[in-house]
């Protein structure tokens, strides 16, 4: 049956293989679903204060059951209903050897296209009839700007993915993009209650997916284990805080500490990385575990004076350009994080392809055969270290600025182990599952972990089983790392989206003892 | 051409039903009732809230202040402070599971969510000094108050010698790009240092003394501090070193302090972090000196921890200064009697107030805050200030303003923010416990005398 | 390459010729192969490849001279009482360092990886021996009289041992067995998943901070004194048991049949397949014998400290780890030499310039190690095979 699963999630909607090892089709399409349910349910999700579109629309704007709200929200709730059963139809369908025709996908696409309008003009008739302010705050148990944006951009994905179905089957990372970029764009504008701190949350997670796109560098295309990654991260935290603090009364603008921290820690993880050429794997692993360990010490040490000691360095500036203020609220922290984060995405996955790319191909591989063709197996690992490096002084310098303090405690082995944990998860050398590997253990690290506690003692006077109450989850968390890292390795060592080599690999299986496996060269 | 249409006709079903259910909420009535004046008629919602960490490595640290501002709240809701207003308490926690407690990054966002609701009027808060670091800047640029029950780093509101050090390396004025709304009400490590060396040199009769730290901000900005007012004494500070954290053995740096004549050991830094370990590696090396800690050594497990040695009673007869006993004092005794039976419930330790010294600070700090709050509803005829950046800078302008009595004593604030509710107790381990020996004070000009 | 240097039978890390110290383990153990691939030292200028093989052929006594060195730079420091106190700290030390590096040497000449796990199971040891002495009431037994206390001894060294061989077959049969012919990463992320993992039961269940394990008093009382250092009876356990134990293991590996099996699995695993040896079994008992060890030095840990903690074991696994690496990996003697040695440069290191610097010493000579002198000490340069 799970067989049956994943084989029918990596086939496209008329048969034939997905080129991307996953269809973008159906992950558009159940994304489309999941966005019109929580739009219209958002309560039942998170609470009172963030109503949904059907749960209170008719509130706002019924006066009598034959009133033009009744009637606009029937329709919406028409066209809801038949663009979120349509994936789990069409799913159904398939298994019975049929297809729905072309005109289907034109009646969804105008149902799609309905829906937005009619949306937009549920929430405008509600902040005119209501004379609420249009982008105001609200009552709770009122409808709510996120449910709105939501609901819209549900139906708007639904549209998308049927009425374009071929370029999302064809081009399937950039229709990927296109539907994603929009929401993250405007995550600020969506969420009401509680901008900042979801903000703050993105901002996060946008840093540790730099961070494992960088550390993916060297492991995953280079074929390099570095158990030290935050080593780099240190060092282009501080390079940056140290030019744009009271410390030494340097206040240069962050877009240059930008550049400054890539090149640094760039420097820097050439510099490290020299000692490691000649070292195979275990050994690589135990000396860049051995950097990560002396960096952070000598920065607690405040070697040079250049450090500030176990206090840090703190007064970061934040930048202030014209009416961009970054101090009074993270949304333009967001923003930045988001174009840095696509412009790293769009380079790496250039970089993965170009010849650099290859000889790291080529070195991962056999590495001895590498040589013998000619490539510079020294520059190409040092290009590694580098460019993996670079990544992380680049997510140093956000750091630094959004925090305004760095201390040597954030650069500790398990900022590096929670790194490494995203990119096993998510699949080594691949760039999509290293975000998707971001995305699900920040998830779980920042708020399911955290949350799980509340939930529990709430659980547990509920429930009246005294017990949960006492558990901490968050004293868990070890053996949580632990255990996603060796199940991984066991069952899927590929990660959740393994990269193209690796399902080659694994689909053409058969994993016979060759002498070299046994002498471990490979 | 197969249309799905089954469940339509149940999703709307649902929603008219969700309809019903959803005429029958109403928002809160912004209007008050007409005729009521003084507070008894205030009308809005005043929120407060406690940043502290809750887990991790914190867990048995952070919740003690964190529950009693909580029954401060409490407390007040019943004896109506805030009259018509309605009061509520927001409790955050800033460790995350990354770090295994305290994290500056999640104070900060957790201010940043605080600032961003128009009702919060304070924050108890926060535990760390280096959570402190990113914090502060965040309230002063909001105008928030914020009332630290545990942060003794003095460079936190003034700026003192030690803070241009670079390896303690703390610009006070850059943690303040707006307002100074940041308070304590503990006393800062300058003045617990000045009483330390004064202990070491005139009570211990130590002229000579070996220095660790645990290179962690607050033992090591206690070192420093210590080894500058010793020297101020008179003293000769012989050796010094700094142990990371997980240092399990001293006895390489005890020989050296041994063969140079050390008459006592001075140990900044907590008991989490190898106090206890370094009196138990004095006796196995049978050195019979005495050994001196600030407030992070004084607790229970540093009794459990030097007696874990060769010698089982090596505890006996160390030294360290910390916060005066509030469990000595009257005023404190309602309050852990209140504590106990609010709280009851609760697994143990948390259960007990006084197994940790900061409860009482969280209590008395957010007294004030609430105190302070209801001064401001007073003064302006019993309702909040129309604006929240107003009602802000009022609450922060009346806790300068400060007089109060409570589980600590009389605390009023200075200038900087800083209690002038000071006083160190130096404690002794006789028998297995800590027993205060004698209370000191010191004034501005460093003078150190006997309080009790 | 010129920076290969010599072949098969070179004389081992040199220290003027043959120390004397018995190999216990046949030549060809096998130590990291250095790559055929260019070096980046090599490639630079002669002189660079001279200084090279230089510091490489002479490493072991240039590390020796070092720490005759800081020897004497302690004597300068604080006379011959405190040199002779940091040499009994660091004799202590490196004992227990000695017993951990074994272990991993062990392993990592059988399988080729690197047990992350095992300073974990130096740590759960130190908490089963904890265990075991509550329950069956040793403190009492060892404290009472001298024969009550060899009769602790006698219970508690082989059941901490015992259980934690039992521990580490269990990790191997769980988590590495699998992956044995995996690509290099695989198992080694399994190790650090492993080591995470029993890091968080530990802590989950013996809380953060450290826990008293009532044994250091078992031991009490000062031996002799040499002028005004002070030798107790339990430096003297301490380094006793250590060599004693690496004794009992040199003999065991090389004059029993589990022993031979180990060492021929070792040198060749399908030749040893060949030969009939049971893979799995000999490398579930090498496993077993080095959790052993770790145990061993657990206990020992336990009464000379009288502390253990969740994530002790952590710092003091890489620590041995260097250790083994710098006598040579999968060479037994040398990872006991290099356990004395590690002590030492950690102590006298530490004394010198100051303890904040121990630990990045300590990395910086696993560096220099693997930079100069990849076999180790007591390994042997082997070309890699075509």
């Amino acid at each position: 049956m799970r067989k049956r699963l994943a084989a029918f999630i990596r086939t496209e909607p008329e048969g034939g293989p997905s080129s991307a090892g996953t269809s973008v089709f159906w992950i558009l399409a159940s994304s489309a679903s999941g966005l019109l349910i929580i739009g219209w349910l958002l309560p039942w999700f998170v609470g009172p204060y963030d109503a949904g579109v059907g749960y209170s629309a008719q509130d706002a704007l019924v006066s009598s059951p034959t009133g033009i709200g009744t009637i606009l929200i029937y329709i919406l709730a028409v066209a809801m209903v038949i663009l979120f059963v349509s994936p789990f139809a069409e799913a159904f369908m398939r298994f019975r050897g049929r297809t729905f025709g072309p005109r289907a996908d034109r009646i969804r696409l105008y149902l799609g296209i309905a829906g937005v309008v009619l949306t937009g003009v549920v929430w405008l008739l509600y902040r005119v009839l209501g004379e609420e302010p249009l982008f105001g705050s609200l009552q709770p148990g009122e409808i709510s700007d996120s449910a709105i944006w939501l609901t819209m951009y549900g139906f708007a994905l639904a549209a998308l993915v049927y009425g374009a179905r071929p370029w999302v089957i064809g081009r399937q990372t950039l229709a990927f993009g296109t539907a994603v970029l929009p929401f993250g764009i405007f995550l600020p504008l969506m969420f009401h209650q509680a901008p900042d701190f979801l903000l703050w949350a993105a901002g996060s997670l946008a840093i540790y997916m730099l961070l494992a796109l960088g550390l993916n560098v060297v492991v995953g295309f280079a074929g390099l284990l570095d158990l030290g990654y935050a080593a780099f991260f240190a060092i282009g935290a501080y390079a940056c805080a140290s030019f744009a603090s009271p410390i030494h009364n340097i206040h240069w603008p962050l877009w240059i500490l930008i550049f400054l921290g890539a090149a640094i820690a760039s420097l820097f993880g050439a510099i490290l990385g020299a000692p490691t050429l000649r070292l195979r794997g275990d050994y690589l692993a135990i000396v860049t575990l051995g950097f990560g360990e002396i960096v952070p010490d000598l920065a607690t040490n405040n070697v040079f004076n250049l450090t500030g000691g176990p206090n840090g360095i703190s007064g970061i500036d934040q930048p202030h350009w014209g009416f961009m203020d970054f101090s009074e609220s993270p949304r333009w922290y967001y923003w930045s994080l988001l174009l840095v984060s696509i412009a790293v995405i769009v380079l790496l996955y250039n970089i993965e392809r170009s010849r650099v790319g290859r000889a790291w191909v080529a070195l991962r591989e056999d590495e001895v055969a590498a040589a013998a063709t000619g490539i510079n197996t020294t520059t190409t690992k040092l290009l590694a270290f580098a460019i993996g490096a670079s990544v992380s002084g680049l997510a140093g310098a956000f750091y630094g600025s959004l925090v305004t303090v760095v201390t040597p405690d954030d650069f500790s082995f398990s900022v590096s182990i929670a790194v490494l944990s995203i990119v096993v998860l998510g699949g080594i050398g691949n760039i999509a599952g290293v975000i998707l590997g971001a995305v699900i253990l920040t998830f779980v690290i920042f708020w399911a972990l955290p949350n799980m506690d509340a939930w529990s003692t709430t659980l547990s006077s509920t429930v009246h089983i005294p017990a949960l109450a006492n558990i901490n989850f968050s004293s868990y968390t070890y053996i949580i790392y632990g255990l996603a890292l060796i199940l991984m390795m066991l069952l899927r060592p590929g990660g959740l989206l393994p990269s193209r080599a690796r399902r080659i690999e694994l689909e053409s299986a058969g994993e016979s003892e060759s002498l070299a496996a046994v002498q471990g060269i490979a | 051409m197969v249309k799905p249409t089954k469940g339509v006709l149940s999703i709307a079903s649902i929603a008219a039903l969700g309809v019903l259910a959803a005429c029958g909420t109403t928002s809160t009535p912004t209007s008050s009732s007409a005729g009521a004046t003084g507070i008894a008629g205030c009308h809005g919602t005043i929120t407060v809230a406690s940043d502290m960490p809750l887990t991790g490595g914190d867990a048995t640290d952070g919740p003690f202040p964190a529950y009693a501002a909580q029954l401060a709240v409490t407390q007040a809701n019943a004896n109506k402070l805030m009259g018509g207003c309605t009061l509520k308490y927001i409790s955050k926690d800033d460790s995350t599971v990354l770090k295994n407690g305290h994290d500056p990054a999640q104070g900060a966002a957790n201010i940043t969510a605080l600032a961003a609701d128009p009702t919060v009027m304070g924050v108890v808060g926060p535990f760390n000094s280096s959570v402190a670091l990113s914090e502060i800047p965040v309230a002063s640029r909001n105008h928030l108050a914020l009332i630290s029950p545990a942060n003794t780093n003095p460079c936190l509101t003034a700026v003192v010698a030690v803070c241009s050090d670079p390896t303690i390396a703390i610009n006070t004025a850059s943690l303040y790009p707006g307002p100074h709304t940041y308070f304590r009400v503990i006393a800062s490590d300058v003045q617990q240092s000045e009483i330390d060396a004064y202990v070491a040199y005139s009570v211990l009769k130590a002229h000579t003394i070996y220095v660790f730290d645990d290179q962690e901000a607050y033992g090591r900005g206690l070192a420093l501090l210590f080894m500058k007012y010793y020297k101020a004494d008179g003293g000769s500070v012989v050796g010094s070193v700094s142990l990371p954290g997980a240092t399990t053995t001293f006895s390489t740096q005890l020989s050296v302090a041994q063969s140079k004549g050390a008459q006592a050991i001075f140990f900044g830094g907590t008991t989490g972090n190898g106090c206890g370990l370094v009196r138990r590696d004095m006796g196995s090396a049978g050195m019979n000196i005495p050994l001196l800690g600030g407030d992070g050594c004084e607790d229970q497990l540093f009794i459990t921890n030097a007696n874990s040695g060769a010698k089982t009673s090596e505890a006996n007869g160390s030294y360290a200064t910390s916060a005066p006993d509030v469990t000595k004092l009257a005023s404190s005794a309602t309050f852990f009697s209140q504590y106990a039976a609010a709280y009851a419930s609760l697994p143990a330790p948390y259960n007990n107030g006084t197994k940790e010294p900061y409860t009482a600070y969280g209590y008395d700090a957010m007294n004030i805050l609430l105190h302070a709050i209801n001064s401001v509803l007073v003064g302006n005829g019993g309702q909040p200030p129309s604006s929240s950046q107003t009602f802000r800078d009022d609450v922060v302008a009346a806790l300068r303003q400060t007089s109060y009595d409570g589980a600590l004593g009389h605390t009023t604030f200075d200038a900087n923010g800083d209690t002038t509710n000071t006083g160190f107790t130096l404690y002794k381990v006789t028998n297995g416990a800590w027993v205060g020996v004698n209370t000191y004070a010191v004034d501005t000009s460093g003078n150190v005398s006997v309080k009790s | 390459m010129s920076d290969q240097s010599g072949t098969p039978g070179a004389a081992p890390g040199g220290t003027g010729g043959r120390t004397g110290a018995v190999t216990l383990v046949d030549q060809g153990n096998l130590g990291p192969r250095t790559s055929e691939g260019s070096s980046f030292f090599g490639a630079v200028t002669p002189i660079f490849r001279f200084l090279y093989s230089l510091i490489s052929k002479n490493f072991g006594a240039l590390l020796l001279a070092l720490i005759v060195l800081s020897i004497f730079g302690t004597f300068l420091q604080g006379g011959a009482t405190l040199m002779g106190n940091q040499i009994k700290n660091a004799l202590v030390l490196g004992a227990i360092y000695a017993l951990v590096a074994i272990g991993y040497t062990m392993v990592y000449g059988i399988i080729e990886l690197i047990n992350f796990a095992h300073g974990d199971v130096f740590t759960v040891s130190g908490f089963y021996a904890i265990f075991i002495a509550n329950t069956l009431h040793l403190n009492s037994l060892a404290t009472s009289s001298f024969g009550g206390l060899l009769l602790a001894l006698a219970i508690v060294f082989p059941l901490s041992m015992i259980a934690a061989g039992l521990t580490g077959m269990a990790i191997e049969f769980v988590a590495y067995r699998r992956l044995r012919d995996a690509p290099r990463l695989a198992p080694l992320i399994t190790a650090i998943g492993v080591s995470f993992l029993i890091e968080g039961v530990m802590l989950v269940r013996e809380g953060p901070d450290y826990v008293t394990t009532g044994q250091a008093s078992w031991i009490n009382g000062t031996a002799f004194t040499i002028g005004k250092v002070a030798v107790g009876y339990t430096d003297l356990f301490v380094v006793g048991t250590a060599l004693l134990l690496m004794f009992a293991l040199g003999a065991f590996v090389q004059r029993t049949r589990l022993g031979k099996a180990m060492r021929s699995t070792a040198q060749d695993r399908t030749a040893a397949l060949l030969c009939g040896i049971d893979i799995n079994r000999t490398i579930s008992a090498t496993f077993f014998i080095g959790s052993a060890l770790a145990a061993a030095a657990a206990v020992i840990y336990s009464i000379n400290y009288g502390d253990v903690k969740w994530n002790i074991g952590f710092r003091l696994g890489i620590i041995a780890f260097t250790a083994a690496v710098l006598g040579g990996i999968g060479n037994i003697v040398g990872a006991g030499v290099g356990g004395f040695l590690i002590g030492l440069i950690y102590v006298f290191g530490g004394s010198l310039i100051g303890g904040a610097w121990s630990e990045a010493l300590i990395f910086a000579i696993l560096v220099l190690i693997l930079t100069f002198r990849p076999v180790g000490l007591f390994g042997v340069e082997v070309t890699t095979r075509a």
